[in-house]
């Protein structure tokens, strides 16, 4: 009896101990020359289980000479197990991250909360990323904190001239058909959609058109360019505004409420997700939209080969009169984003090591292997000019070209820390001679309204992240009621009003003193 | 678990084996029945571990939670979570004398849609019971059993993907009413239909699942309690009222007072999967708030957990007052 009672006792503290030893007992050896990166997403994740297996990276560890270890999180679950990581104290050396709008603080709280390490005073250490932010002013004066930190590393587009990937796009086939010319102001989309709307350009005998298509995050939004504004903050006569509070802002709204009535915007627009849009696009319904230049354009114009003379072009980006200037609404060509960056933690043993494999990123062979990957696989140089494979435009194995690039590098996405090559992203997303040029006819227009990103204090921060999110939410749901009748417009100022009481000038503030601090840099 | 108030034989012997209990002392019974609470450890490791143990984190509604700092050293800052849901906040500053909006909206909708989702969601399934246990052919009883509980396993994602597509304006539900002369229209872009597009859904789920409970209370009721109600003259629909009902009234009222503890809480995922910029206004509820708050409108994690709590304590509320209601008038309680 008094035996089986300590057998007992014993088997229940084995178990303890050892289920104890299981959650604690994992501590990472530092041994010198081998790291660990934990990192979200990356391109190629559909290819490849792990960001280490790139031919690319491979290249990259070689040439550095230092073994690191990408951990990935399970999909989907990224910023739970981030989170995880960071209150379990045991983190990776190197951590790539949307610290900014994912981390209460940014970068700087961050730091304050003794997790990530400071740059600034290492730059001797880090000669290669030191250069492309002495070349980049623009970029090190947006990545630096409010008081001159640098903390992470930062994916820098050198060149922007390719990048324009967004904007509006119609049926070229159905404006021939039709007689019309591409529009290049408000009242000529407005003629054009009407002419989609009762000309029957898909000619099958009914009046079944919807001129454009969009989803309940519309991309006609974007429209508001042509009056002048655009969505959220910019900067007007160096003073920081918000679009809706504009005049020229409700003028927008009055004009897309005047489509949405006469049945230019499809009626369920504020209900529908991507896929009933992209059937529309290229089921011979619909004639234009806003959209992406892969996911958009490119599916379409993949999906819309069984229409006879489908032709999808990108128009440019619309003014308020002929003649006038047309703005470009959206920072889709930022020189960098601040959002997400690598950063070393202050759990790195070995500095040096960290030090030298995070600045190899930003040589010259790093951004070739990166956006290009390996010679001879991936790409060939003929007459001095980088090409792709046949095995990536075209794969033997059905692949996409975003799919078989990924195999050898990581042209597509910023993650983690690189330059981005235009040229190579260029050669791998725009696959038909309609993207090619919507890249060059949508990066014509005035920048005036596209902002960088300001440096924010944690404390500003902080605040935003209170106030914004409940503007948006408000100004999104008014904004669609109004443009589909619902709301009427002569309640404007009452929403702006109300926008007021949830804070708006405060937030404007913020930003104003931001832009002004940035300015005198 | 239901204590009725009934003074019977049975009672009487269970008040002696009680008091006989009570002379010997806990540790005789222990030893007695170790081996039965041996057996309840799990449940109860179970319950301290992942159900009592994490209701510390209840304590991040009371403070300006960051996760480098842990609960132990995030700032305390009282009931301010609680005000900020309460009372309109301009900027980062509360304005004590306004009532917040979003506060209004968000508590407004919850209670019509559970009040809606209790008035036409808790009687379907005991009338469904009801009906199935009249059926005399057990083969048709178990098809027509079989069809109502089978959506109860289709996940919400796929239920919603489905409503969404048949209120499309050429969608099913559009084509129905055209019967009837009603314009095609997209009924999810219709802030008065949303609340019936969420209750009558439920329902349908759900109706043939909930009744499992009341099918198996009906067929505990003694069938000798029917052959005397028919041989003293009483009808079907007599012998509904006065035998089958108040057979499963304690299993209903239990039903009834559990559903009530959950009054104030509308489930967040089909919310989100169905609501858009048209319909907030009356589908937004208390947890989608609450999820738009922790990850869609910035990491407020703090802000969430004290607005989470105040619903909880305000389903607590309701349980209570309608489990002291119905010892009263039903002589049936949880505790």
């Amino acid at each position: 009896m008094k035996l089986r009672k300590i057998i007992c006792v014993a088997i229940v503290a084995l178990l303890a101990v050892s289920s104890l030893a299981g959650c604690g007992g994992d501590k990472k050896q530092q041994a010198t020359g081998h790291l660990t990166y934990w990192m979200g997403n990356y391109a190629g994740a559909s290819e490849l289980d792990n960001y280490g297996k790139m031919e690319s990276v491979q290249k990259i560890h070689e040439a550095v000479g230092v073994e690191v270890e990408y951990v990935h999180p399970s999909s989907a679950a990224w910023e739970e197990n981030f989170n995880i990581m960071i209150a379990s104290g045991d983190y990776t050396d190197m951590i790539y991250w949307n610290w900014a709008s994912k981390y209460t603080g940014g970068y700087e709280g961050a730091l304050n909360d003794g997790i990530i390490l400071d740059l600034t005073d290492k730059t001797d250490k880090l000669p290669n990323y030191s250069k492309i932010l002495a070349d980049n002013p623009d970029v090190d004066k947006t990545i630096r904190t409010t008081d001159g930190k640098l903390l992470f590393f930062a994916t820098v587009k050198e060149d922007t001239s390719l990048n324009s990937c967004y904007g509006p796009m119609i049926r070229k086939d159905w404006l021939d058909k039709l007689g019309l010319e591409m529009p290049t102001t408000i009242d000529e989309w407005y003629t054009v959609l009407k002419a989609f709307k009762t000309g029957d350009p898909n000619g099958n005998g009914k009046a079944d058109e919807i001129p454009m298509a969009a989803t309940k995050s519309p991309g006609f939004k974007n429209f508001a360019g042509a009056f002048g504004t655009r969505n959220g903050i910019y900067v007007k006569n160096g003073k920081v505004v918000y679009g809706f509070m504009q005049p020229e802002y409700k003028a927008f709204v009055t004009e897309m409420n005047k489509w949405y009535k006469e049945g230019l915007i499809d009626s369920e627009f504020a209900a529908l997700d991507k896929t009933t849009a992209d059937a529309y696009m290229s089921n011979d319904t619909s004639g234009a939209c806003m959209g992406w230049v892969g996911s958009g354009m490119g599916t379409y114009l993949a999906a819309g080969q069984s229409i006879p003379g489908y032709n999808l072009v990108a128009a440019p980006w619309p003014s308020l009169e002929k003649g006038g200037k047309a703005y470009i609404p959206q920072d889709f060509d930022r020189i960098t984003s601040t959002d997400s960056g690598g950063v070393i933690t202050t759990k790195c043993q070995d500095l040096d090591s960290a030090f030298k494999y995070m600045d190899y990123f930003y040589t010259e062979e790093a951004t070739v292997l990166l956006n290009w990957g390996i010679e001879g696989k991936s790409y060939v140089v003929e007459n001095g000019e980088k090409k792709l494979t046949d095995f990536v435009t075209n794969n033997p194995d059905g692949k996409s070209r975003n799919q078989a690039m990924g195999l050898y590098a990581n042209t597509s996405s910023g993650a983690p820390q690189k330059i981005m090559a235009a040229d190579a992203f260029a050669a791998v997303q725009y696959g038909t001679p309609q993207q090619k040029e919507a890249s060059i006819v949508w990066n014509e227009g005035d920048r005036s309204l596209m902002t960088l990103e300001w440096p924010l204090t944690a404390d500003e921060k902080a605040k935003l992240s209170e106030i914004e999110g409940a503007i948006t939410t408000y100004e999104n749901e008014v904004f669609t009621k109004m443009v589909m009748g619902t709301e009427p417009i002569s309640n404007y100022g009452k929403h702006m009003a109300e926008l007021r009481n949830r804070g708006i000038d405060e937030m404007i503030a913020i930003y104003q003193t931001a832009y002004d601090r940035f300015m005198a840099k | 678990m239901i204590a009725t108030k009934q003074k019977n034989d049975k009672t009487v012997v269970n008040d002696r084996a009680r008091a006989l209990r009570k002379k010997d002392g806990f540790s005789r019974e222990f030893s007695k029945y170790k081996w039965v609470y041996f057996m309840a450890l799990p449940g109860i490791i179970y319950y301290l571990v992942f159900c009592y143990a994490p209701m510390f984190g209840v304590l991040i509604g009371f403070q300006d939670f960051k996760y480098a700092s842990g609960i132990t050293n995030s700032d305390w800052v009282g009931l301010k979570h609680i005000f900020k849901f309460i009372f309109q906040s301009k900027g980062t500053a509360i304005n004590y004398s306004v009532i917040n909006p979003d506060f209004v909206r968000t508590v407004g909708n919850t209670v019509v849609i559970s009040f809606m989702n209790l008035i036409i969601g808790f009687p379907a399934p005991i009338i469904l019971a009801l009906l199935l246990n009249e059926i005399k052919s057990s083969g048709y009883k178990r098809v027509v059993q079989t069809i109502t509980y089978i959506p109860h396993f289709i996940s919400t994602v796929i239920i919603c993907g489905m409503i969404s597509r048949f209120s499309m304006k050429a969608g099913l539900f559009n084509a129905v009413l055209g019967w009837f002369g009603f314009p095609a229209e997209n009924l999810l872009l219709k802030p008065e239909a949303f609340k019936w597009i969420y209750v009558l859904s439920d329902l349908w789920q759900q109706i043939g699942w909930n009744s499992i409970i009341y099918l198996a209370a009906l067929s505990g009721i003694d069938p000798t309690l029917y052959e005397a109600a028919s041989i003293d003259g009483a009808g079907k629909f007599r012998q509904v009222f006065t035998v089958t009902l108040p057979a499963i009234i304690p299993t209903i009222v239990t039903l009834f007072i559990m559903r009530l503890g959950s009054m104030i809480s509308v489930g967040s995922d089909k919310v989100l999967l169905l609501y858009n910029d048209m319909t907030m206004e009356t589908a937004d509820v208390i947890s989608t708030y609450v999820y738009r708050k922790s990850f869609y409108e910035g990491t407020n994690y703090s802000y969430s957990t004290a607005i989470g709590l105040f619903n909880s304590l305000v389903n607590i509320c309701f349980l209570t007052a309608g489990n002291a209601i119905s010892r009263k008038v039903a002589e049936t309680s949880l505790w």
